[in-house]
């Protein structure tokens, strides 16, 4: 209860301090959150309006902070956060190139949402897709500590969104209802649900548009929609940002951050990326594959101890002048890829000395990242 | 289209199932093709139309079976691209109870209502014809016409004299022969083939009334003499033919010293009536049926030479012929003046000196006689000179056309029901398959089912009971198959298509598994009874009709419906 109270007093924050869009995003999840068809009708009819014309933003925000006010009344029962997924020993190997995943072993509990990094052809989607139960494995033990012990009905509990989501025909809002209504939300629950998870991704104005008449990134909300409605416990994502541009990718991980500790029903989501940077921003667990091993593994509220700095740096200087420059502080290892240098240090968290270093020299910085704790730095 | 939205917008929310597959519309447009269907028949159905073609028939002959089987094409294609498009059970949203079995239920429904359209196109034929007829007329015309038909040129040509066939005291045709062999082959123009049942049907030689006799598959003795009941296919069919033992009874009850009826003469005795009653199925009752209404009123216009009740009966059925379009062209005078030159007697009544105690040598004579008579100048100076033409046909068209009103439509439900129920069925093994699967199943069937054949001839060799060695081989051959297929699906390391493969095969077999071993249980298990004059087969379980192979087929498929999310949810 307390907790929404603190949730609804941080979009008011948001409104107040100007952040209209991300506070109306906020608004959606805690609308979300009170499971109340009232608040689902309001929402409706304050986007209604707010789509309709252009409007002003002091009285957007005022209906809003008004809005707000009356969820603060909601009582929200907040759901303890359980273990979904154990993984233990994971073993599976193709006959055919000889490619072995393992030993995976993780463990997915409500409201975590775990990165899974590595480079292409590294097992990613072969473990998203064992975990899926698409795939068979070949040893070790994953256990789903789900209410049905039936096949079936356990994988309509687990939902995987593949990289090439497939075609769908009619209206995005017209197939939205009809995955609601099979997963039991009937009458006009239906319709007010599919609403509020539309506007929650932002397909408000596409509602009735064909799948033709959407861009990729619009079909990927749509996909993410479609999965939200279907109440995953587990949400196992295959490279849901390829197709988005970095502002969206942006939204949608911190969407799915958010959604994922909904109050009211938190999930489990394992999502491969690219975007390393992006993705270990929002996860509280990271899993780097390298030919299908899982050389590192980040967990959830455990901090990494470093032992020295990683910096990846691109600036008009030559390397021999870079190593000269940074002398000092004794670099062990540095690497030019040919647009990006990689500068491996010693010592830890030397960040600031490096960067001191290069601008007393006049160095032109164009990049500069702290890469100590990221994955990125497995990636040579 | 407002309301229409809303409707489908309800169905949407709370029906998913109904809504997506388009049930409602499916069969809505069926219904309307019905509507199509009924009106087409309605406004193409004449009276010519009546006179020339069955309308029990009527479907096939004007060829909206083609418009039918069109619509229905089309109408299942687009039906399929918007049910195949969104899969609930391939993307894994929960399945109710229930779930497989509505929606099997509802694709029988609406296929099978898509494929009846020809029941409201016999309907809409029959309700025209229901109009055109006039039920008194024709109830009034059917007695004129058949006091009036033995007096009546017969066929489409020219008055033909053959089959004439008159009630005592002209006694009718009749043949009983003492040994099959002697008769047939002391005639002057023996052909073999004649005899065979191929040739049966195809002969029209002029002596084809005599030589129809094929098997001897009866035989009687009364007063110590040996009856040879010489069968056609026609009638008879086999040894279990039942109803070659009403007419059997018939014989023997018949007093011996009168005459005694051949089956060919009852089948004449039948024909002669141009307005017979086609609610009977057999010749022989339409035989009683002369008897009891026309038959003495026949005779005593013969016996007492009533030229004058003759004369009424053609005109009136003149009149009737011509309000219906029956075409016709006779002149009553030549007509009467020719059976007073005759005294009602004609090449028919011929048949009337061959008697029981008689010869084969006899039957020679007859046959010439009956020759001579034909060629006589008098019978093709009359021929020649006037036309004497019924389109006999045509009347019985309409008389059959008739009777056929009172008649179910729904009589045929065997055909649409079976297509109704195999399009459902395939439409449901494209819903549960994947595409790849779905296309190898149709040559790995194919395959299997050569197969089977071919090993069960192989191995039912040497065994006498065939039917039974077959049925059994057969059967252990497709346990084995479903056996391996259940084996596969325990299996976790065999690739998912071919435990796919192996699945949709289960479910193609089942049905025929299931009436097979019905067949099989129903083989072992009834009782030929046999007596004196009857044959009878006791079934200890119901025969395996169609209603039961449509029962079993259905049966199979819901009996596998629980496999459809266990092998969907299997991991590759």
């Amino acid at each position: 209860m307390i907790q929404f109270q603190e949730k609804v007093g941080e979009v008011r924050r948001h409104l107040q301090g100007g952040d209209t869009d991300l506070g109306f995003r906020r608004l959606v999840d805690c609308v979300l959150d009170t499971q109340n068809k009232d608040h689902y009708r309001q929402l409706i009819s304050l986007t209604d309006w707010k789509e309709s014309e252009e409007r002003d933003v002091e009285e957007l925000c005022s209906k809003m902070i008004e809005f707000l006010d009356e969820l603060k009344k909601s009582n929200v029962p907040v759901q303890q956060k359980e273990r979904l997924l154990t993984v233990h020993q994971l073993n599976k190997t193709y006959s055919r190139g000889k490619f072995c995943l393992g030993d995976i072993d993780l463990e997915i509990r409500q409201g975590d949402v775990w990165g899974l990094v590595g480079e292409n052809g590294n097992g990613k989607t072969t473990l998203l897709r064992i975990l899926a139960r698409e795939l068979a494995y070949d040893k070790g033990t994953m256990n789903y500590a789900l209410p049905s012990g039936k096949d079936y009905d356990l994988r309509s509990k687990l939902v995987y969104i593949p990289q090439r989501t497939k075609k769908w025909y009619g209206t995005l809002k017209d197939n939205l209802k009809l995955t609601a209504a099979h997963y039991g939300v009937r009458g006009e629950l239906n319709e007010l649900l599919v609403l509020v998870y539309m506007i929650r991704f932002g397909l408000w104005k596409y509602r009735d548009f064909y799948w033709r008449e959407l861009s990729s990134g619009y079909k990927m909300r749509f996909e993410l929609v479609r999965t939200f409605l279907r109440s995953p416990k587990i949400l196992l994502l295959d490279e849901p940002l390829a197709n988005l541009d970095v502002l969206s990718q942006q939204l949608i991980l911190d969407d799915l951050k958010s959604l994922a500790q909904s109050l009211a029903n938190p999930i489990g989501i394992v999502l491969s990326s690219q975007q390393l940077y992006e993705v270990e921003k929002v996860s509280d667990s990271v899993l780097f594959l390298k030919e299908g091993k899982p050389t590192h593994l980040k967990q959830a509220n455990e901090d990494e101890v470093v032992r020295q700095t990683v910096i990846e740096l691109d600036a008009r200087v030559g390397k021999e002048e870079l190593i000269a420059l940074l002398q000092d502080l004794n670099p062990e290892k540095l690497n030019f890829n040919g647009g990006i240098y990689l500068l491996t240090l010693a010592s830890p968290n030397a960040m600031g000395e490096v960067l001191k270093k290069l601008v007393e020299s006049n160095v032109e910085i164009t990049y500069i990242r702290d890469i100590s704790k990221s994955t990125r730095r497995f990636f040579s | 289209m407002r309301q229409y939205r809303k409707w489908n917008k309800y169905l949407l929310e709370n029906h998913p199932l109904c809504w997506h597959s388009k049930f409602f519309q499916m069969s809505f447009f069926a219904l309307l093709f019905w509507g199509i269907s009924w009106l087409s028949a309605y406004l193409m159905t004449s009276q010519e139309v009546l006179n020339q073609t069955l309308i029990r028939n009527y479907y096939e002959r004007s060829n909206f079976y083609l418009i039918h089987i069109i619509a229905v094409i089309i109408a299942s294609v687009v039906w399929a691209l918007y049910f195949y498009r969104n899969n609930p059970l391939k993307s894994f949203y929960p399945i109710r109870k229930g779930y497989f079995t509505k929606l099997f239920l509802m694709f029988f429904v609406q296929f099978a209502l898509w494929v009846g359209a020809n029941y409201p196109f016999t309907m809409g034929a029959r309700y025209k014809a229901n109009q055109l007829l006039h039920a008194t007329e024709l109830e009034q015309a059917r007695g004129e016409l058949n006091l009036a038909a033995p007096f009546m040129p017969e066929g489409e040509g020219n008055y033909q004299l053959m089959e004439r066939i008159y009630p005592d005291p002209f006694p009718i045709s009749y043949s009983v022969y003492d040994e099959y062999s002697e008769v047939w082959t002391d005639l002057p123009d023996y052909d073999e083939r004649a005899y065979k049942s191929d040739y049966l049907y195809y002969e029209t030689d002029r002596d084809y009334s005599m030589k129809q006799a094929l098997d001897t598959n009866f035989q009687v003795r009364i007063d110590g003499r040996k009856y040879l009941f010489y069968t056609t296919l026609e009638k008879y069919e086999g040894s279990d033919s039942c109803t070659s033992h009403s007419f059997f009874n018939h014989f023997v009850s018949m007093d011996p010293k009168r005459i005694r009826l051949h089956e060919y003469d009852v089948l004449n005795y039948g024909q002669v009536m141009l307005a017979p009653s086609f609610a009977y199925d057999e010749s022989y009752s339409n035989v009683k049926y002369f008897q009891t209404h026309y038959a003495k009123q026949i005779h005593d216009w013969v016996l007492q030479k009533q030229y004058d009740s003759i004369r009424r009966v053609l005109e009136r059925s003149q009149v009737f012929l011509k309000k219906y379009g029956i075409a016709h062209d006779w002149d009553n005078d030549v007509l009467l003046d020719y059976w007073k030159r005759k005294d009602f007697s004609d090449p028919g009544s011929l048949f009337t000196s061959y008697r029981t105690q008689e010869s084969s040598a006899n039957l020679k004579r007859l046959s010439k006689l009956w020759m001579q008579e034909s060629d006589s100048t008098f019978f093709r100076e009359m021929t020649e000179q006037t036309p004497f033409f019924l389109d006999r046909g045509a009347l019985q068209t309409l008389y059959e056309n008739y009777d056929y009103l009172e008649e179910s439509v729904w009589k045929r439900w065997e055909p649409t029901l079976f297509i109704g129920l195999g399009m459902a069925w395939l439409a449901l093994l494209v819903e549960i398959s994947g595409l790849i699967a779905l296309l190898l199943t149709i040559p790995v069937s194919g395959v299997l089912i050569i197969t089977i054949s071919l090993l069960t001839v192989v191995l039912s060799q040497g065994f006498s009971d065939s039917g039974k060695v077959l049925l059994t081989i057969s059967l252990t051959l497709f346990g084995i198959i479903g056996g391996v297929a259940i084996w596969l699906k325990r299996k976790n390391n065999v690739p998912r298509i071919i435990w796919e493969i192996s699945m949709n095969l289960v479910y193609v077999m089942t049905p025929f598994v299931l009436s097979m071993a019905w067949l099989l249980t129903d083989l072992y298990t009834k009782d030929d009874l046999f007596d004196a004059c009857d044959y009878q087969v006791r079934h200890l379980i119901p025969e395996l009709t169609p209603a039961w192979v449509l029962l079993l087929a259905t049966c199979s498929i819901i009996l596998y419906l629980p496999m459809i999310k266990m092998r969907q949810a299997k991991p590759e």
